[in-house]
């Protein structure tokens, strides 16, 4: 198992009356190799309980057991840790800092003290692995494009070769092509080398298209843990909480309060479950 | 309606200098030729990279044409004698709403503008209250903007830009780091000065839902204007679209698809519901 989190409770400025508390009895398991959504409000706790998983915010109440590494010991090795989980913040571009992009991406691997073959090796794999060209190594981060900066940063996190992803709004800011290609890299990352991805996100479709389960977290609490077909269907819930619902979700759910049930998640496969049922509709009607 | 910016027949090239010292110019706008008319609600698409920033910036004079010539309300842009008119008549809303904060508290940094114009004190504190009750912030004024969600403070930087009394607005990508929340706060804003207020707006954006509102779509693609039409008829060539890399909002995809697959779904389906009121009986 690869995290586990048990009662945890976390305040912003305790014992002042500036406190907050940002996450309430939080219970949670996530198993290793799957891809888990977090949703909810700005300021419903998201991003106070992943920045948790990886040790950059200290616990206060309950545990959290990451791939063995107990956070609520007295000391914890932080090496191990963070080379465990990897953490994309939100516009991760804005954090390089090197003056060319294979500077930037040693970074990390330089302060494990791997050798210089190793640290190599890792920065050529990271390059290759989000999609761009070796010669970008020389070049100076702010001489790429918005997309392209954003798979350097990626890549600099990748370089860690962490078993467990959290990306924190992966895609905003990004057209769509950069869109797509930021999520075809993280199912790749999921599907060829198991990498638990936990991917926090505003836009519902990109949730619906691209997980398996989901996080609803509402005033601190994760209110609703379930699969990612399962959330959406109930659709009431994200409505109360001024979610929007993702577009062929609320279609689906439309015809399904009708009794017509869809299938499929993308544009595609739900267009391809219409045409199932209006063929065999019309065909049905020719019987008769 | 009243013309009151003409484009014509301009480009506009960044020089950048490669490692060896050498020149290269680099095309981010190609022979734009575009008129804006009074109280439209024009929506700029296209990729990263398309021109379409360049050309917002070209609006209001932070940048001039390298060839041909950009005329605001009769002002060529080019002539530094019109910058200061320029700025008062076309009002501009960047992304990022952390870079466009000037004061520690919401009702300065508002201020900031007609402070600069030489208003007098009355003035100013009457065009901060309007420009913050217009962006439905006025509880806010004596606070720091520090504490906002990024929604209210692009609704801060929106005001900042209105009390200058702008008679065009343009939000360049002002929604692309908000949450969906706060990028609905922003549009139902920009969709009240343009109906209430007679304001012309400019969006640009990369979020296709957010144009099927808007009068006029205009499409960027490599630096040249790839079409100028109604939110329908850009729909409508969904194809074009794909290979300039912009998606179709999900609900149009489905309905095109249908469409083309012999289904009568009607034409260009943008609202959900109605697709979905067309399925039922389809199915």
């Amino acid at each position: 198992m690869s995290i586990v989190v048990n009662n945890l409770c976390f305040t912003y400025n305790p014992r002042t009356e500036f406190s907050v508390n940002a996450l309430i009895d939080v219970n949670v398991t996530i198993n290793d190799g799957e891809i888990v959504g977090i949703v909810g409000h700005t300021g419903s706790g998201k991003s106070t309980f992943v920045q948790h998983l990886n040790g950059l915010i200290k616990l206060q109440s309950g545990s959290i057991i990451v791939n063995n590494i107990d956070l609520s010991a007295k000391k914890i090795d932080y090496n191990a840790l963070r080379s465990t989980v990897g953490m994309v913040f939100q516009y991760p571009e804005y954090q390089l800092f090197a003056d060319s992009v294979g500077k930037d991406i040693a970074f990390g691997p330089k302060n494990l003290k791997l050798p210089q073959d190793l640290i190599d090796k890792r920065v050529n794999d990271s390059i290759d692995m989000v999609g761009l060209d070796r010669s970008v190594m020389d070049k100076s981060p702010f001489d790429l494009s918005g997309g392209e900066r954003r798979r350097v940063a990626l890549a600099g996190v990748l370089a860690m070769q962490p078993s467990i992803l959290i990306l924190d709004e992966p895609t905003a800011g990004l057209d769509p092509q950069g869109k797509g290609e930021i999520l075809s890299l993280v199912k790749q990352l999921n599907k060829q080398l198991g990498t638990t991805i936990i991917m926090v996100s505003h836009d519902m479709n990109e949730i619906y298209e691209n997980t398996n389960r989901v996080l609803l977290f509402g005033e601190g609490r994760i209110i609703d843990d379930c699969s990612t077909e399962l959330l959406f269907a109930k659709g009431e819930q994200i409505d109360k909480l001024g979610l929007q619902l993702p577009t062929m979700a609320s279609i689906k759910n439309k015809l399904a309060s009708r009794g017509i049930y869809l299938t499929g998640r993308r544009v595609e496969e739900v267009f391809n479950s219409i045409l199932d049922l209006y063929s065999r509709n019309s065909r049905g009607a020719d019987n008769v | 309606m009243e013309k009151i910016i003409e484009i014509k027949n301009m480009t506009y090239y960044y020089k950048s200098f490669t490692d060896d010292g050498e020149s290269q110019d680099i095309y981010a706008c190609r022979d734009i030729n575009l008129d804006i008319y009074g109280g439209e609600f024009v929506a700029l698409v296209g990729h990263n990279g398309s021109g379409k920033s360049t050309l917002a910036k070209l609006l209001n004079a932070l940048l001039t044409p390298r060839i041909g010539s950009v005329t605001v309300f009769n002002m060529d842009t080019a002539d530094k004698d019109n910058l200061f008119d320029i700025r008062k008549s076309v009002g501009m809303v960047f992304q990022n709403p952390d870079n466009q904060m000037v004061a520690s508290i919401i009702e300065e940094d508002v201020a900031f503008g007609p402070e600069n114009l030489g208003l007098p004190r009355e003035e100013i504190v009457e065009r901060v209250n309007w420009a913050l009750n217009s962006v439905n912030m006025q509880q806010f004024a004596k606070r720091s903007p520090h504490r906002l969600s990024g929604g209210q403070k692009q609704r801060i930087a929106i005001a900042g830009a209105l009390a200058i009394k702008p008679q065009v607005l343009v939000l360049d990508e002002s929604t692309a780091m908000l949450d969906p929340q706060g990028r609905r706060e922003v549009l139902d804003i920009a969709h009240k000065l343009n109906k209430e207020h007679g304001m012309t707006i400019i969006l640009i954006t990369h979020f296709m839902e957010e144009v099927m509102e808007s009068d006029r779509v205009i499409v960027m693609n490599k630096g040249r204007i790839e079409m100028i039409d109604t939110p329908q008829a850009v729909f409508a060539q969904a194809d074009k679209l794909v290979s300039i890399d912009l998606a179709l909002p999900r609900v149009v995809q489905l309905g095109n698809m249908l469409l083309q697959a012999g289904l009568d779904v009607g034409e260009y389906c943008t609202d959900i519901d109605a697709l979905g009121d067309k399925l039922c009986q389809l199915l």
